[in-house]
């Protein structure tokens, strides 16, 4: 399928209606199971006990909320050099998304926190370099509800947004580059990770699961930020699906 | 059934997490859900009074 097609703004608004309802029901499928897998079956850690199982939906949250970031980051770049309308709603959709997995990542990492550290909260490099990612994207979403043209609001939150990716290795590096409460990589050292095999599939599982529920979303986010720009236009007056 | 769901001394701090990340899911997916629905639905009353 040509790309130039999938980037129109029609094609996409309204061939993505079905896809989006499928995909729902899919991704909860995929959710039940998954939740299933790290709480019942997924076996006991010998030290952390059973509150190892919250890794299950911090560690993926985590992950998705940098992958959001950078998603929002090269197609606000894209946006910015090649003025792709698509560009920019994604760009910009990809805000509230992020901001809901970095809350995820934040929370849950505290209440794993409070039985595994003895507290819900250290200022130390990965959690505060998470919190700024949090403001980011809040910063993000402020800034481009209070411009009111959406073009140039997308040309400006893009901009921060590319700026913004600097505190991306950070995130990632902090717990390497300085002395953390929080632990270092478990399931990126490819060679020899070391979480065992019965913990690292459900891991592995749900981090595809919440990929699949961000491009569900951002199909959603996509159609409402498309209808809000072009509920005047000929074609969607003529659009009765919906 | 109690036994099954028991996560032994950390069982809150589990549920609590898994509940609070659902909510969450739940809202980021029906969010935009319901604003494009609430966003039609205004258009629709609109043309409807300009007939």
């Amino acid at each position: 399928m040509n790309i130039s097609k999938i980037a129109n703004l029609k094609f996409f608004y309204t061939n993505t209606r079905k896809i989006s309802y499928y995909m729902s029901f899919f991704v909860m499928i995929l959710f039940i199971i998954g939740i299933y897998w790290g709480l019942f079956i997924a076996p006991e850690d010998y030290l952390q006990g059973d509150s190892y199982r919250i890794m299950y939906m911090h560690v993926p949250a985590a992950w998705l909320s940098l992958q959001t970031y950078m998603v929002m980051a090269i197609t606000g770049f894209i946006a910015l050099v090649w003025k792709i309308k698509i560009m920019e709603i994604i760009s910009i959709q990809c805000a509230p998304i992020g901001a809901l997995f970095t809350i995820i990542a934040l929370v849950t990492g505290m209440v794993w926190g409070k039985p595994t550290w003895g507290t819900y909260w250290v200022w130390d490099a990965r959690l505060t370099s998470e919190l700024i990612l949090l403001f980011l994207y809040i910063g993000v979403m402020v800034l481009y509800a209070s411009i009111n043209d959406k073009r140039q609001a997308v040309k400006i939150t893009s901009l921060l947004a590319i700026i913004g990716l600097i505190n991306i290795p950070i995130i990632h590096y902090s717990v390497e580059w300085w002395n953390t409460l929080h632990q270092g990589p478990t399931v990126t050292k490819f060679d020899k990770p070391s979480a065992h095999t019965t913990m690292l599939y459900p891991l592995l599982y749900m981090f595809i699961v919440f990929n699949i529920y961000f491009i569900t979303v951002i199909i959603k986010r996509v159609r409402l930020g498309i209808y809000a720009r072009e509920k005047n236009s000929k074609w969607m007056e003529e659009y009765t699906d919906d | 059934m109690i036994e099954f769901l028991s996560m032994g001394k950390h069982t809150a701090f589990v549920y609590i997490a898994y509940i609070f990340s659902i909510v969450v899911l739940l809202l980021g997916y029906y969010l935009p859900h319901y604003a494009l629905k609430k966003e039609i639905r205004i258009k629709n009353d609109k043309n409807n009074k300009n007939k």
